[in-house]
């Protein structure tokens, strides 16, 4: 017979946030920075 | 966007992890309206980091679909900027990982054109025609490979 293992793994996770940036200038600067492509998101704030 | 795809757990962490994330309201950034010629909303333009533009999407995707392409753009970027084993690799992707996606033919077309831009295999080519001649007999994408 084996003994019950009562090991409980709590997994803790931070939530992403999407970053979203505004300005032109601080984009192209953080992509050329960090070598990642730009999502340009064109939308209607209500 | 904001409510349903946005959100989704599995989006975020792929706009996080592989897009710098740039907003511009409708309302009032005219002069980018313009500059990338834009009249409705959602659109989406992805740039590469030098702000060239090699990618766009408009109207509203949930996150299922809208995944393949923040990968299609991604893979586009990387063939048109020359980086072809990267855009091999997520042309592979979208293939084998999303093959429910009506953007699978695309990636085998563009995955074939990858392979043969890094090998100068013209084997490659066959390979995706047939393979598209098989799996999409009715795609245009297996149209556009006639020549080949």
């Amino acid at each position: 017979m084996h003994a019950q293992g009562a090991t409980t793994t709590r997994r803790v996770e931070t939530l992403k946030r999407i970053e979203w940036l505004t300005g032109e200038e601080q984009v192209i600067e953080q992509a050329k920075k960090i070598g990642k492509a730009i999502l340009l998101d064109f939308f209607k704030a209500t | 966007m904001d409510a349903v795809t946005y959100p989704t757990e599995y989006v975020t962490d792929y706009i996080v992890e592989n897009f710098v994330a740039w907003r511009a309201d409708f309302n009032t950034e005219t002069a980018l309206l313009r500059r990338f010629i834009v009249n409705w909303t959602p659109t989406l333009v992805f740039l590469d980091k030098n702000g060239r533009e090699h990618y766009r999407l408009l109207g509203f995707l949930p996150p299922e679909a809208f995944i393949v392409h923040l990968m299609l753009a991604q893979a586009k970027i990387a063939f048109e900027t020359s980086k072809y084993a990267e855009a091999e690799d997520l042309f592979d992707r979208i293939a084998n990982e999303h093959p429910e996606s009506e953007q699978v033919p695309q990636a085998i077309y563009f995955r074939g054109v990858s392979r043969r831009k890094l090998t100068k295999d013209d084997s490659y080519l066959d390979e995706a025609a047939e393979e598209l001649k098989r799996a999409f007999p009715e795609s245009e994408w297996t149209m556009r490979t006639n020549p080949w």
